[in-house]
Formats: C-alpha cells, sequence, structure tokens
C-alpha cells in the first residue's frame, strides 16, 4: 500500500511561492495531533522524498533539537528506509543517525508497483513525486491536513493532475485547528 | 449588522471550476455516492437575507436555472455589472448593481438586515470582497475530487496569508466535508 502525508493550505497549496513553510510549523501544539502522528510513524514503512523533501528532511531531523524535540518521530524518519527520486543526487551519504538511503534516478511504475508488494510506503510532502504518482494511479491513500489559512499563492502538489475520484474515509478536527482528511482513491 | 458569508463546493485540491467554467464534477461527485440527492442548503439558505453574485455567475446560473424555484432562498439577489441587461430575468428578484461592490455590499446590508449577506460568487467577486476586508465567513465544502486545474478559489488576493478558525466540520455521506471557517482580523 501506498499512502501520502501532507498539509495544505484551505486553498489547495502545500507551500507558500518560495517553498515557506511557516504557517505549518507555526501551528500551536496539540497533544491528540502529536499522538496522532507518532501512531503513524514507526521504522518499517519505507519513506518516499522528492529532492527537495529529502534535503529539507535531512537538515532537520538527524540534529540534536530534532532528536529532543519530537524523538519519536525523529526515530521513525532517520532510521526508516528512505527513498529519494533525484536526477541530480547520485550518492547519499549515510551516518549513524541518517541511514537506509537509496537513490531513484526516474519513476518507473513497474518497480514502485513491486515494491509496493515489499513494503508499506508512505510519500512525505514531495509535491511533484505526489502529483506524478497520482497520474500514475500509484497512491492508494491521501493523508491531508488542512491548515486554516489562506495563503492565495503557492505550490500545489496536485498542478496538472489527471481528474481522480476519491472516496472520504474520515475526517477528524484537532484541537490546534487543522482537519484530517483521509482518502482512499477510487478503485 | 448583516454577516457576509461566503458558501461553496470545491475540488479538494482548490478549484471552484475546471478552466472552461466546467462544474459537472458537482453532478458527478452528488450522484455517485448519494443515489442523486441533493446537498441540503436549507439550513444555510434559512439564514440568509440577501445574495451577491457576479455577472459571470448571474449568465451561468440563468443558463442553468440555478436560481429557478427558490434554489437559493427567496432572498433577493444582487447582481454586480456593468449595465442592466435589456432583457430581465425573472427566475429569482433580481436587482442589478452598476456601482460596484461596496454599493452593492450596502443594499445587501439594508436588505439583509440582521440576517447574512451570501456572497454567490465567482472567484473573482470572491477576491474583491476579501481584498476589501467585507467576508466574515467562508463556509466550504470539499469534494473527493482533484482535477489538476481550472479556477482557483484564491488567486489574486491583496494579503497572501489570511488566518482562519475552522470552527465547525460536518462530514456527509457522500464524501463532501462542509467547513465553517470565521476569517481572523489581525
Amino acid at each position: 500500500m501506498m499512502s501520502v502525508f501532507n498539509h495544505v493550505s484551505i486553498d489547495g497549496f502545500f507551500a507558500g511561492p518560495n517553498g515557506e513553510l511557516d504557517w505549518f510549523y507555526s501551528l500551536p501544539h496539540d497533544e491528540e495531533w502529536y499522538e496522532y502522528t507518532h501512531s503513524q510513524a514507526g521504522t518499517s514503512n519505507t519513506l518516499v522524498f522528492g529532492r527537495t523533501t529529502f534535503d529539507m528532511m535531512k537538515s532537520f531531523w538527524p540534529t540534536d533539537e530534532a532528536i529532543k524535540l519530537d524523538p519519536v518521530m525523529a526515530d521513525s524518519v532517520n532510521n526508516s528506509p528512505k527513498i529519494v527520486f533525484s536526477k541530480t543526487l547520485k550518492s547519499a551519504t549515510e551516518e549513524s543517525v541518517w541511514k537506509n538511503i537509496t537513490i531513484y534516478s526516474e519513476i518507473n511504475p513497474d518497480e514502485i508497483i513491486q515494491l509496493k508488494k515489499k513494503s508499506e510506503i508512505t510519500i512525505l510532502s514531495s509535491g511533484s513525486i505526489v502529483q506524478q504518482f497520482t497520474n500514475f494511479k500509484l497512491i492508494d491513500e491521501y493523508f491531508l491536513v488542512i491548515v486554516p489559512v489562506i495563503l492565495g499563492k503557492g505550490k500545489s502538489f496536485f498542478n496538472n493532475v489527471k481528474r481522480t475520484d476519491l472516496n472520504l474515509i474520515e475526517s477528524k478536527k484537532f484541537n490546534n485547528g487543522i482537519v484530517l482528511l483521509h482518502y482512499k482513491k477510487k478503485s | 449588522m448583516a454577516k457576509t458569508v461566503l458558501n461553496l463546493l470545491i475540488t479538494f485540491d482548490g478549484f471552484i471550476a475546471g478552466e472552461k467554467d466546467e462544474i459537472d464534477w458537482i453532478d458527478k461527485v452528488h450522484k455517485r455516492n448519494s443515489g442523486g440527492g441533493d446537498f441540503d442548503f436549507s439550513s444555510f439558505t434559512s439564514k440568509v437575507g440577501a445574495i451577491i453574485t457576479g455577472n459571470r455567475s448571474y449568465k451561468l446560473g440563468i443558463e442553468h436555472g440555478w436560481f429557478k424555484n427558490n434554489a437559493y432562498g427567496p432572498s433577493p439577489v444582487f447582481v454586480l455589472c456593468k449595465d442592466v441587461p435589456e432583457k430581465k430575468s425573472g427566475d429569482a428578484d433580481f436587482r442589478y448593481v452598476t456601482n460596484g461592490i461596496q454599493e452593492a455590499y450596502e443594499q445587501a446590508s439594508k436588505t439583509a438586515g440582521e440576517k447574512w449577506i451570501y456572497l454567490f460568487g465567482g472567484a473573482d467577486v470572491f477576491q474583491q470582497f476579501i481584498n476589501e476586508d467585507l467576508v466574515e465567513e467562508m463556509h466550504i465544502t470539499f469534494a473527493p475530487i482533484l482535477i489538476g486545474k481550472g479556477i482557483r478559489l484564491f488567486d489574486n488576493l491583496t494579503e497572501q496569508h489570511i488566518e482562519l478558525d475552522i470552527y465547525e466540520v460536518n462530514h456527509h455521506p457522500s464524501g463532501m466535508v462542509e467547513t465553517k471557517l470565521k476569517i481572523i482580523r489581525s
């Protein structure tokens, strides 16, 4: 199974025009939300990223600050098997806390279907990957967090996707103001 | 004092219509999951005392018969237009306003009294009202569909970052999720 986990503004953007994420990171702490994200984490899923998100994750999760701030999530992101899609990245340096990285230089749908048979896959953020995978009908479930803000302009991760019907599985409002929507691809 | 409320259906990826004004997915989504039943707007429209629409949405509405049979309640509909049309429609109680959004807003406020002003559409009208700080609430219903391209709900806002408070979420059997939001004034 392959799922996407991402946040999105009311007007459908996952980042501001220059990649700004302050509006997401400035959300107030909410214990229930914290627990929810932890229940979704673990180290058995394979995490998939585009290059931009990969670099962002790498600059944050292996740091002492991140490990202190959110040890459960840091453990999950640092130790889970990670796939990064990049045409330019040739090798990834593995460190003791940032490991299990595989680089794919292109998206081959057959290869990904094989991967899905071996492991649960979670895509974090990674707009262009979500868009391409959606068009290849590779994504089974979408977990999207609606953040109560209008950005007006920004990066849409569904830019130019082919029309895709979804089934709503669950909607849940958290006390920090966000609403989680869980959709399944309509088969 | 009348409260101005925007109420609309949007695709999950943020579009209110396709590239050529298509909204066939609205019907498609409704029929697919709810056996052809209509979305119940009556609890909303019963609170409304005046409706404001842009000219394009008005024309589309006349063409498709959206306004017939008090579909949005019995409130007068203020139509923003450059000139009063020669052939006036009898589909609803239309009042044509040729002096811009402030004039439409003032007339609608007087008519609505303590009730709400329902901002009907389209995207350009929403954007102008939000830019003028005339909107209090938004009721946005997300349809479980991605369409990839089309007319965005918000594209020409002067302010780039507007904080909202989602104060109610309703999950409909059709897979639609209705969110009620207040605009937080800074």
